[in-house]
C-alpha cells in the first residue's frame, strides 16, 4: 500500500499508455505477418494453378494429333481446341485466366463428344493413356482452384473485417479475385468402356 | 503479460474471421486397410497390410486401401481427395503416399497419388495399373482378390521404380494362389512391368519435363500426429494434389 502511494499518478498513466502502445504494436506486426502469410499462400495456390494450365497445354497438341489419326475431318474441333490454347498462352491475371480455363473446358468436352463417334480410338492404348492424363491434370486443377479460392476466401474475410482491415489497408492490401467457372470443375472426363 | 494479451488479441481476431468448416467428414483410419464396405476377406486384409508395411519400412511410402459402399453423393475424385487430405497419407517431408479407393454402391474405383510418387506414377499409368489389375476382378465380383491384386501389383511396381527389395514379397505373390495366370512367378512379373513402363516412358515424354514444378501443398492441421484408436498411430501427413486415375466398373 505505502508502495503504491509513492507512484506519481502521471507515472501510471505513462505505464499504461506504454503498455497500450506496445499491446497495438504487437497486434499490428502480428497481424501484418499474418496477411502477408495469407497472400504468400494465395501466390502459391496460383502458381500451382498456372502449371497445371501448363501441364493441360503441353498435353493437348498430344491429344488432339492422337484424335486426329482417327477422325482427321473434324476440322472444326481441332480448330476451337487450337484456339482455347492459344487464348490460355496469352492469358493474363485471374480473370482472364479463368476465361481461358473455361473455353479450354468446353472445348475439350466437344473433343470428348467427337470421341464417342469412334469406337477404334476410344479402345486405342495410347489415347487412354492421353485421356488419363488429361482427366488427371483436370483434376489437379479443380483441386488447385478448390485450395486456390480457399485461401482467397480466407484472406478476403482478414482484408475486409475490423480491425485487420486497418492493417490491410495501411499495408494496401485489397481483396482477391476468386478464381471462378461457370462449369461443374469436378466433371472431369472420364474414361468408359 | 503485453505478450499474452497480444496473442489472446490476435488470437480473438482470427477465430472471429475463421470460416466454418463446411466439409464432409470421413471416417478415421484404421490402418493400412480401411475396409470400411467389408468386401475384403481377413486372408486378403492381413497380406494387404503385410504388404503395405513392407512398403513403408523399405521404402518409407504409405499405402491406403479402402473401401467404402458410398461416396455419399461425391464424385470419386472429391470423396477422394478428401479422405487423402483428411488423414494425410504418406510421409510429410516427401509426400509419398497413395491411396486405392473403391466405392461398392457408386462401382466407382480411384487410384490417388500424392505428389512424391506422381512421377513414378503418372496418370496414365494409374489407369492401365487399374485396367489391368483391378477392373477385370472387380466386374466378376471379386473385390477382395481385386483390391488384394492392386495393392500388391502397385508395390511391386513402386518397389521397382524406386531401387528397392520388397522382402516377402514372392512368398505372399504365391501364398496368393488363384489369379496368378501371368508367368511364372516373380520374375515375369518384372518382365511384363519393364515393358510396360518402356512403352509408358516412350509415350509421356512430355511429363519428364512436367516433374518437379508442382508447388507443396500441406494438409490442415497435424494429421497423423495424434494416436488414432486400433493402436493405429496414423498417417504421415504427405500432400496430394490430385493425381491419378479413376474408373467406373
Amino acid at each position: 500500500m505505502s508502495r503504491v502511494r509513492r507512484v506519481s499518478p502521471a507515472v501510471v498513466i505513462l505505464a499504461a499508455v506504454g503498455l497500450l502502445a506496445v499491446i497495438i504494436g504487437g497486434w499490428y506486426v502480428s497481424t501484418r505477418n499474418s496477411l502477408i502469410g495469407q497472400e504468400q499462400q494465395i501466390e502459391a495456390a496460383w502458381s500451382e494453378i498456372e502449371n497445371q494450365l501448363q501441364r493441360r497445354y503441353d498435353l493437348i497438341p498430344n491429344l488432339t494429333e492422337t484424335v486426329r489419326g482417327y477422325a482427321s475431318h473434324e476440322e472444326e474441333v481441332f480448330r476451337t481446341v487450337a484456339e482455347a490454347r492459344a487464348q490460355i498462352g496469352s492469358a493474363q491475371g485471374v480473370e482472364q485466366t479463368a476465361d481461358a480455363y473455361e473455353r479450354m473446358e468446353s472445348a475439350l468436352s466437344r473433343l470428348l463428344v467427337v470421341v464417342e463417334d469412334y469406337p477404334e480410338l476410344k479402345a486405342d492404348q495410347s489415347f487412354i493413356r492421353l485421356q488419363d492424363e488429361l482427366a488427371g491434370t483436370e483434376n489437379r486443377l479443380a483441386v488447385a482452384r478448390r485450395r486456390y479460392n480457399d485461401h482467397v476466401r480466407d484472406f478476403n474475410q482478414a482484408v475486409l473485417s475490423f480491425p485487420a482491415n486497418m492493417v490491410a489497408g495501411n499495408l494496401g492490401m485489397e481483396r482477391r479475385n476468386y478464381f471462378e467457372v461457370a462449369q461443374e470443375a469436378w466433371s472431369t472426363p472420364e474414361v468408359q468402356f | 503479460m503485453a505478450r499474452h494479451i497480444v496473442s489472446m488479441l490476435t488470437a480473438v481476431f482470427f477465430l472471429a474471421v475463421l470460416p466454418f468448416a463446411a466439409e464432409a467428414s470421413f471416417p478415421e483410419p484404421e490402418g493400412y486397410v480401411n475396409d470400411f464396405a467389408g468386401v475384403i476377406s481377413s486372408e486378403h486384409r492381413q497380406q494387404i497390410a503385410e504388404t503395405a508395411q513392407h512398403l513403408k519400412e523399405k521404402g518409407e511410402i504409405e499405402l491406403a486401401v479402402v473401401t467404402v459402399q458410398s461416396l455419399e453423393g461425391m464424385p470419386i475424385e472429391q470423396y477422394s481427395i478428401g479422405l487423402a487430405e483428411a488423414w494425410g497419407v504418406g510421409t510429410s517431408r516427401e509426400d509419398l503416399g497413395i491411396i486405392l479407393l473403391l466405392a461398392v454402391q457408386d462401382r466407382e474405383l480411384r487410384l490417388e497419388v500424392g505428389y512424391g510418387l506422381e512421377g513414378d506414377i503418372p496418370d496414365g499409368l494409374a489407369g492401365e495399373i487399374l485396367d489391368t489389375w483391378v477392373i477385370p476382378q472387380l466386374r466378376q465380383g471379386n473385390y477382395s482378390s481385386a483390391m488384394q491384386e492392386g495393392a500388391r501389383y502397385i508395390s511391386v511396381l513402386l518397389a521397382d521404380r524406386r531401387g528397392f527389395e520388397l522382402a516377402g514379397m514372392q512368398s505372399s505373390y504365391e501364398a496368393s494362389g488363384g489369379g496368378a495366370d501371368e508367368g511364372d512367378g516373380i520374375s515375369g512379373y518384372y518382365f511384363f512391368l519393364l515393358l510396360l513402363l518402356l512403352l509408358g516412358r516412350g509415350r509421356l515424354w512430355p511429363l519428364l519435363f512436367l516433374a518437379g514444378r508442382r508447388r507443396r501443398y500441406s494438409p490442415r492441421g497435424g494429421f497423423g500426429s495424434a494416436p488414432r484408436g486400433g493402436g493405429f498411430g496414423g498417417f504421415g501427413g504427405g500432400g496430394f494434389g490430385g493425381g491419378g486415375a479413376s474408373r467406373s466398373f
